[in-house]
């Protein structure tokens, strides 16, 4: 019974290869991609919610990470060097605090579903781009330091593929965050089921 | 005289080397995405496909496939998550004669009635159809895709065409 079916469909096939749209531009996609205006559509909100979560704590964590940079020991080369030689939670500085309450909004931000993970580590601007963003072009200048946070967990995705319909958004497991070291502001970040590999970049740190 | 095959190397560390071995797959990638999820939405898919085949890499064992079909499972994968999310908006559709068909031949109606009905089939059953229909792959081809065996593909597609038969009705395509 289905044998007409099956007809149908070659017949079908036929019809649509002699007709199918051109493909997409490879080189369209890899070097102007979507992750640009995702990633700055998305920061609006998260640096919003950061803001908030920050003043009503009363604290002032940017200010207290950026001290912790100017003293006599470096926040994030000593961080490298605890994680290396340890398993151990890292010290509870002003830079974790700060990531760690940036990890936590944009685990809330985006419906966090469950418990959560999130690691850290240090690297240049241009390296994390390369790393999180990696089929978009750098034009970082060359030494900027930043972190890399990478987040663990169950999230919602409200511009991934597949969430059109107005009742049902995509999860993903991992949230991308580049923090920029001298203010401790997110440069940009990636939603996705891919994470992108953070010890091809150095020392890896679990801040939560 | 003894023959030797030349085979490139695929090196895909650097984003040229990625784009490189990527050109010659390109073509059925996109027209994979555009049957699994119509031209409007194929380069959001793609993007997502290019940066999970970015990261993942060095999952890639060519000792295992080539290329090409490790390149469609990624895309395979984020076209089952896109029509997960469009099935809703796929069930909408009706075998409805009467609708916007005037001016068209028999086989035009037939065409569209057979594009709507594949909409209405699970996101497996679709990649199945589409890689043994559309992208006329083997069956043996699109278990290595899909990346199951050979037979659950058959059962796949006979699924499929049992479920477009019980939408379409017998009298489709007499």
């Amino acid at each position: 019974m289905t044998d007409q079916i099956d007809r149908e469909l070659k017949r079908h096939a036929l019809s649509w290869q002699s007709s199918a749209p051109p493909p997409a531009s490879l080189e369209t996609l890899l070097s102007h991609a979507q992750l640009h205006s995702r990633r700055w559509h998305a920061l609006v909100p998260l640096t919003a919610a950061v803001a908030v979560i920050l003043v009503i704590a009363g604290t002032t964590a940017l200010v207290a990470a950026h001290q912790d940079n100017h003293s006599s020991t470096p926040a994030g080369t000593s961080l490298s060097a605890d994680s290396q030689a340890s398993t151990d939670p890292p010290a509870d500085t002003g830079a974790i605090r700060s990531l760690r309450a940036l990890a936590h909004s944009a685990a809330e931000s985006h419906g966090e579903h469950g418990a959560f993970t999130a690691d850290a580590v240090q690297t240049t601007l241009a390296e994390a781009e390369r790393n999180v963003f990696p089929l978009v072009d750098t034009h970082a200048p060359p030494g900027e330091q930043v972190w890399i946070v990478q987040i663990d967990g169950k999230f919602n995705c409200e511009q991934c593929p597949g969430d059109n319909s107005s009742d049902s958004v995509s999860l993903v497991t991992t949230i991308d965050l580049i923090v920029r070291e001298s203010d401790y502001t997110v440069y940009g970040f990636v939603l996705g089921d891919a994470p992108a590999d953070l010890h091809e970049l150095g020392s890896v740190i679990r801040i939560i | 005289m003894i023959g030797r095959m030349e085979t490139d190397a695929i090196d895909l560390s650097t984003r040229e080397g990625f784009s490189r071995a990527l050109e010659p797959c390109w073509s059925a990638m996109s027209r994979f995405a555009t049957r699994l999820c119509g031209v409007d939405n194929r380069d959001d898919v793609l993007q997502e496909a290019l940066v999970t085949a970015w990261r993942k890499r060095g999952q890639f064992d060519p000792s295992r496939g080539a290329l090409e079909k490790w390149l469609l499972a990624v895309v395979a994968d984020h076209g089952r998550r896109f029509l997960r999310g469009s099935r809703r908006r796929a069930s909408d559709y009706r075998h409805d004669p009467s609708s916007q068909r005037e001016g068209l031949t028999v086989d035009e109606m037939g065409d569209l009635d057979l594009q709507g009905a594949i909409k209405m089939l699970t996101p497996r059953q679709r990649v199945a159809v589409e890689l043994y229909y559309y992208m006329g792959y083997t069956t043996n081809e699109a278990a290595a895709i899909m990346k199951c065996s050979q037979g659950t593909v058959k059962s796949t597609l006979s699924d499929a065409r049992t479920k477009l038969f019980n939408i379409l009705g017998e009298d489709f395509g007499k």
